[in-house]
């Protein structure tokens, strides 16, 4: 058990599904715009089943593990080293994605708010929120996704409405887009909208149902990802889309209710700083917590304050707009499905025969 | 213990928050000075004239009967873009320029005729424009029509603007034009845009307009100004009177203008205004008056209202697609000077019959104009896009070139009903 | 000059200094009583400050049984007990030779045996007081008279009979004034202990509902009482309740306002976390719930946990309403607690900072408004505020007849006159009244003082960073809140742990007959509280259910 208590089912999904929407509103639709062309719905729906299939096939081998998080698996697998090892990788993922997140956040933060503001100004804003937000617990954090993602699903219905009369269907075609060979083989190794699916891994001694959490979590990922792709990709055409670095944003400045209710972009941000939040405080509180469990250390609040200052620096270091793209790309794109998907079940496996090993050898069960 | 340092430090850090925060970006909202229009005309060198219209707060939410024409005021500016022209309007006015509020938009034709890609890049770029902004071109100088508009019926210029560019929701004689679907059509390769055209004309100096415009087309365009006349046998009589009875009342839509990627290459008038809103499926509210079914030289109105999209089919013939259009309208007889006895089915029929030819025509017309200018402003390439299924392959059909090769077979099916509640006939005594 | 510098000297020696005090001679209690009568009386005379303090009363009396005279003290405290009941039910049967035990046939019963058990005697047989009981340290009587008993002495017995003489000084039971209700039960609770657990106990007439007594306090105790229905409240939340009072240490308590102060889960968290409420019926609804209430000797505000969020938000009227209206007060209700929060917040956030979110002619008008005010927006706004929570705290503070003028002079003249004045624009002087008025939907004061905090908190966080600042503001408000607990109970229970029945009771009301179980938070012994189908007399096919 990485840190102490029960989550409840939907305070899993709530917190997931919340912290699919990051990627969601920063730049997965126009890496897949780029990928993928028109056909970009196809691949959400695509990447969908594919992702569906392994993280079933993921859970059904790590069911054996259900009150162990990926550490204690590793350990099975290959000792303590492999868990140092584990668990570094762990940590320094989830650096990388609350660094890159950060950046590109207070960059997008800037261009939208505060054009004004010097960025260190909103870093610091973000940074002490979440340290705020990793000293009040992780229990907090996720009971708080837990109010924020009805609001969110409420957000995304009414984005629905207001945005179905512009929707155009003829946007999805040519169907497959930039070729069907990129979709099917390019788009099955693509699945990082499912990442954070992998937060399962670790706090899975926590969960009291897995199976159904899991099952639920998927659905809620999903439907974020695949209302959110309907919608940029049915509203906004193509070649358009490829320029945009922020099409979610600029789908809500569409949005509009009679001549009363327009431009309410800002209520959306609103609801994503706080997904933003959450996304990073539970990145940082779970590095610390990590680095907690393998190095027994007694008080991790000082290690909070240290992580968040790490953070903050090196999201300093990374301030150039089309590096943190690029970084982006790289870890989110192309790194994240082996972390998540590949190294888990490598893990598993290695566990299972070990497992197998043992119970010939003795015939007693590990604990 | 352990619990309380932790709060300490929580609040400590709340009290940091707002420390560290230097209120930027913080503007009153008295301080500003909200633009509602913007136009463009061509300046001397590189620069641009570019006109700012802003409101006056004061004199628009004050409780005396005023009209719009004295709330609002123009600056006029020269400089290469927008951002540059907002901080010379910044040195020019006492407040800050605020651009989150514009309702139009609007570029000569001129400068149309140029290139207004630039211009458009930078619009959609800038956070606090709405991308629902209507954008237009002007016959003439976009800084006379900013400074000469007469709302008359509010006190805000800024609602005058919202009312009178949603009006393709009532009539027919305007269309749709935003400026995020502006910037879509000029970025992409399935369409071509055409947005509204305006003129400030006074309506006495109608003819000079029919003549300058006539270039392009001849026939639509000096019928909309001879009121009654007929051009083919069939045609409209209500249609063209938009002309106001105010002695300075301004014919304010001129037809639309029609975009080759960000060039403006014509204009459509405004008769086949109706067409490029059948076929983009947005007639809301449209009208239509045909010849009689038995009496020669009377007239009915028609109520037209698209119900049902129109059904694109595509055939690709050597490379060269064939589309068929089926148009489906609902139609309610509103009107007729005539006593025929429209519950009579074959009267009916004979109406009906006359009025999907004259929406036949209409079409055709349109589709002949726009081939001329080789851009598709209806947006047909999208359904040619149906037909295939990568983008490589629809590339290299080439559809913004091969427009005009393109056939088309228009079907036009109307559904008229007559219905009301009172019958009125006069018996031919 | 130095006659005055002496006057000035001479003077300054005469002031009056506090001293250092002398410790104060502690007698200690903790003594059994004496079988001296005299020794009794010197000790208790010390011990109460006879006569030094003018409110003790120490009667001596001769008991007359059988002939035989008995000396005897009464003790009690002025003003705290019923003379009439003292004169005519204890004394007057203590003192009266002609009673039961006196005449003849009497006497030969007692020549017989010999008195068994002076107490008896007394206490079955001469006392017509209902209650009483022998007490043998001098602790006890002590406690006992300070709560309106009296304590008889009896010269050679070593206890000490405490007969219920009480009649402390009250108010008698009126309508409740903070939490108003237009249908329902409308008494309130008062002052008095005993009339506290009686208006409970006229509700719950149930022999489960104990009330358990503690003692809070070390210089005066305070007696409390724990209630809970012992067949439906969990036992761990009552063991809970009882450690913590057992754990207060104070000198003394007054009110179950510094109860609750005592007891509570977090002291720094704004939102409050225990229910205080001052109506019967409240209390009594709780109770059935399975929660327990605690309460306090001469508080009118009975103490319930656990609480949570939405317990704060509802109004008893709610049940007692049909469906529709309920419903239609609690749908009112959610957005006027929003906009309590948040309104003013979300008005500066939105006109500092994210200005193309107002539509146009709304913008032109506060535009228009603002054109003569001279401040900024932040300040006409916390003018604003801090003058209504001025004329709030005032009028809440000025004498009945009075307070109707600050009314009057708060609203009409100052909101009038500083409009005129071009200090604050009309729209904001909207903003602030409607966000006081939503304050007020509210029946529970405690979360109107936490509203009023809160929307301070927005105001400068909206200020600061627009929404930015307000994301900031709600991320850590609802991290605070969710890891609250009540009494175990997390806070925002059942929104965050989300659990069934969100709509049945907490956000929405679900018509009575669907309340089927009792809230599950709570773990009660009983969770179902009604059958299924709960209108028996529906003999449609489904039962009551239906509609």
């Amino acid at each position: 058990m990485i840190f102490k208590g029960f989550l409840e089912n939907f305070e899993c999904i709530a917190t997931l599904g919340c912290m699919t929407i990051i990627p969601i509103i920063l730049t997965l639709p126009t890496f897949s715009a780029h990928y993928f062309g028109t056909a970009s719905f196809l691949y959400a729906v695509y990447s969908s089943i594919v992702a569906g299939i392994l993280f079933f096939i993921l859970f059904k081998f790590f069911s054996k593990y259900k009150n162990k998080d990926i550490l204690d698996v590793a350990e099975i697998a290959g000792g303590k080293l492999l868990k140092y090892i584990t668990g570094l990788i762990v940590v320094l993922y989830l650096m990388t994605a609350a660094v890159i997140t950060l950046s590109e956040f207070n960059e997008n933060v800037r261009n939208i708010l505060f054009d004004e503001a010097p960025s260190i100004y909103i870093s610091l804003l973000f940074i002490i929120t979440v340290l705020i937000g990793c000293l009040i617990g992780l229990k907090g954090i996720f009971r708080a996704s837990t109010i924020l993602a009805p609001f969110m699903i409420i957000g995304f219905i009414g984005m629905f409405f207001a945005l179905v009369p512009s929707i155009d269907l003829t946007n999805f075609t040519p169907v497959f887009g930039n070729g069907i060979s990129d979709l099917f083989i390019g788009g099955a190794y693509k699945i990082s909208g499912y990442e954070s699916l992998a937060l399962l891994f670790l706090i899975a001694p926590n969960i009291k149902n897995f199976d159904k959490t899991a099952r639920n979590s998927f659905f809620m990922i999903a439907f974020f990802l695949l209302s959110a792709f309907f919608l940029i990709f049915g509203v906004m055409s193509y070649p358009s889309l490829t320029d945009n670095y922020l099409p979610f944003f600029e789908l809500t400045k569409l949005i509009s209710y009679g001549r009363f209710v327009q431009r309410v972009e800002s209520i959306f941000v609103l609801l994503w700083l706080i997904a933003t939040f959450i996304y990073l405080t539970i990145g940082i509180s779970f590095s610390v917590l990590i680095l907690k469990k393998i190095f027994n250390i007694k008080n991790s609040k000082i290690f909070l304050v240290i992580a968040c200052i790490i953070v903050l620096i090196l999201s300093r270091v990374l301030t150039s707009y089309i590096d943190i793209l690029k970084f982006r790309e790289i870890v989110s794109i192309y790194l994240s499905p082996l972390l998540i998907v590949v190294y888990p079940f490598i893990l598993i496996l290695l566990a299972n025969l070990k497992n197998s090993k043992n119970n010939k050898e003795t015939n007693y069960a590990t604990q | 213990m352990q619990h309380n340092k932790s709060f300490k430090l929580i609040l400590l850090l709340l009290l940091s928050l707002f420390l560290t925060t230097g209120c930027y970006n913080k503007k009153e909202l008295d301080n500003l000075a909200y633009v509602i229009g913007i136009g463009a005309d061509i300046g001397s060198g590189d620069n641009l004239d570019i006109t700012y219209q802003i409101a006056i707060p004061l004199k628009v939410s004050s409780n005396e009967g005023k009209t719009g024409e004295e709330n609002f005021t123009t600056y006029t500016v020269s400089a290469p873009s927008l951002y540059v022209g907002n901080s010379k309007v910044n040195a020019l006015t006492s407040k800050e320029v605020n651009l989150s509020h514009v309702k139009l938009i609007v570029y000569s034709e001129e400068l149309a005729k140029n290139d207004l890609s630039g211009h458009i890049n930078s619009l959609i770029s800038n956070v606090s424009i709405r991308p629902k902004t209507t954008v237009a071109i002007c016959k003439n100088s976009a800084k006379d029509f900013l400074k000469n508009i007469t709302p008359d019926l509010e006190s805000s210029p800024a609602r005058y603007y919202e009312l009178l560019f949603s009006s393709q929701n009532r009539t027919n004689e305007s269309a749709k034009s935003e400026l995020i679907d502006f910037y879509t059509a000029t970025t992409s390769i399935e369409r071509d845009s055409a947005i509204i055209l305006l003129s400030n004309k006074k309506s006495g100096d109608d003819s000079d307009t029919s003549k300058k415009s006539g270039n392009s087309n001849d026939s639509q365009n000096s019928e909309q100004n001879s009121t009654g006349s007929s051009s083919e046998g069939q045609s409209s009589q209500g249609s063209s009177s938009s002309q106001g009875d105010k002695e300075n009342s301004q014919k304010k839509f001129a037809g639309l203008a029609v975009f080759k990627g960000s060039k403006m290459v014509g204009e459509i008038p405004q008769d086949l205004i109706m067409s490029h809103l059948i076929l983009t499926n947005e007639l809301k509210q449209g009208d239509i008056t045909v010849y009689d079914a038995k009496e020669d030289g009377k007239l009915a109105s028609i109520f037209l209202r698209q119900e049902k999209k129109c059904k694109y089919d595509v055939t690709m013939k050597n490379d060269i697609p064939e589309i068929n259009i089926k148009i489906k309208l609902t139609g309610h007889l509103r009107s007729s000077t005539s006593t025929t006895d429209y519950l009579d089915k074959e009267n009916k029929n004979i109406l009906t019959s006359n009025i999907e030819k004259e929406i036949k025509t209409l079409v055709e017309k349109y589709i002949q104009l726009t081939q001329s200018y080789n851009t598709d402003t209806a947006g047909i390439g999208r359904y040619v896009k149906q037909e295939f299924l990568t983008w490589d392959e629809f590339e290299k059909l080439k559809w913004n070139e091969q427009y005009k090769n393109a056939r088309f077979n228009i079907n036009v099916d109307v559904d008229l009903n007559v219905s009301r509640i009172i019958f009125h006939r006069i018996s031919n005594i | 000059m130095l006659n005055f510098f002496k006057h000035f000297m001479k003077n300054d020696k005469k002031e009056f200094h506090i001293q250092k005090p002398e410790p104060a001679p502690t007698l200690s209690k903790d003594l059994n009583i004496h079988a001296s009568l005299d020794e009794n009386k010197k000790f208790l005379s010390e011990l109460l400050h006879y006569p030094l303090s003018n409110d003790v009363q120490f009667r001596d009396i001769n008991i007359c049984i059988n002939d035989k005279f008995y000396k005897g003290l009464l003790i009690s405290y002025d003003g705290l007990v019923n003379n009439d009941i003292i004169n005519n039910y204890i004394l007057r049967e203590l003192m009266n030779e002609n009673n039961r035990f006196n005449t003849s046939d009497s006497k030969s019963i007692l020549k017989n045996k010999s008195i068994p058990n002076l107490k008896d005697i007394i206490c079955n047989s001469i006392l017509t007081d209902c209650q009483v009981s022998a007490v043998s340290t001098f602790e006890k009587v002590v406690e006992n008279i300070l709560h309106g008993d009296s304590a008889l002495f009896i010269d050679g017995e070593t206890y000490s009979l405490i007969c219920d003489t009480k009649n402390i000084p009250g108010r008698s039971v009126t309508k409740s004034e903070i939490e108003m209700n237009l249908k329902g039960p409308a008494e309130g609770f008062i002052e008095n202990f005993r009339t506290n657990t009686a208006l409970i106990r006229k509700f719950v007439k149930d022999e489960n509902l104990i009330f358990e007594s503690v003692e809070v306090g070390t210089e005066t105790t305070t007696r409390c009482a724990i209630a809970y229905i012992s067949t439906i409240a969990n036992d761990s939340i009552v063991d809970e309740v009882r450690r913590r009072i057992n754990g207060v240490e104070v000198d003394y308590l007054l009110d179950s306002g510094e109860l609750e102060q005592l007891i509570e889960d977090k002291t720094f968290i704004i939102d409050p976390l225990i229910l205080s409420t001052e109506r019967p019926d409240k209390v009594a609804s709780h109770l059935i719930e399975g929660r327990v209430a605690i309460i306090v000797e001469g508080s009118n505000n009975v103490l319930i946990v656990p609480a949570i969020f939405s317990d704060f938000t509802h109004a008893s009227e709610d049940s007692y309403l049909r469906f529709p209206y309920a419903e239609m007060l609690r749908i009112f209700r959610l957005p006027a607690i929003f906009l309590s929060i948040f309104l003013p917040g979300l008005y500066i956030s939105i006109c500092n900072f994210h200005q193309e979110m107002i539509p146009t002619d709304l913008l032109f008008a506060i535009a228009g408004a603002r054109e003569k005010v001279p401040f900024t927006m932040l300040t006409e706004l916390l003018i604003m505020e801090i003058a209504f929570e001025i004329i709030r705290e005032a009028s809440i503070r000025t004498p009945a007849p009075m307070g109707a003028t600050i009314g009057i002079v708060g609203t009409l003249i100052l909101g009038q006159a500083i409009v005129s004045a071009n200090i604050v624009s009309p729209i904001l002087v909207i903003i602030v009244a409607l966000t006081g008025i939503s304050t007020f939907v509210t029946t529970n004061y405690a979360l109107n003082y936490s509203f009023r905090i809160l929307r301070f908190f927005y105001i400068l966080l909206g200020a600061t960073a627009g929404f930015f600042g307000l994301a900031i503001g709600i991320f850590i408000h609802l991290c605070l809140l969710t890891s609250t607990t009540s009494f175990g109970v997390p806070y925002l229970t059942p929104f965050a742990p989300t659990r069934k029945g969100i709509f049945k009771d907490d956000l929405f009301i679900f018509p009575i007959w669907k309340k089927e179980n009792r809230p599950p938070f709570l773990k009660t012994k009983k969770p179902v509280r009604e059958p299924h189908i709960s209108r028996k007399w529906d003999t449609s096919e489904k039962g009551g259910n239906k509609n």
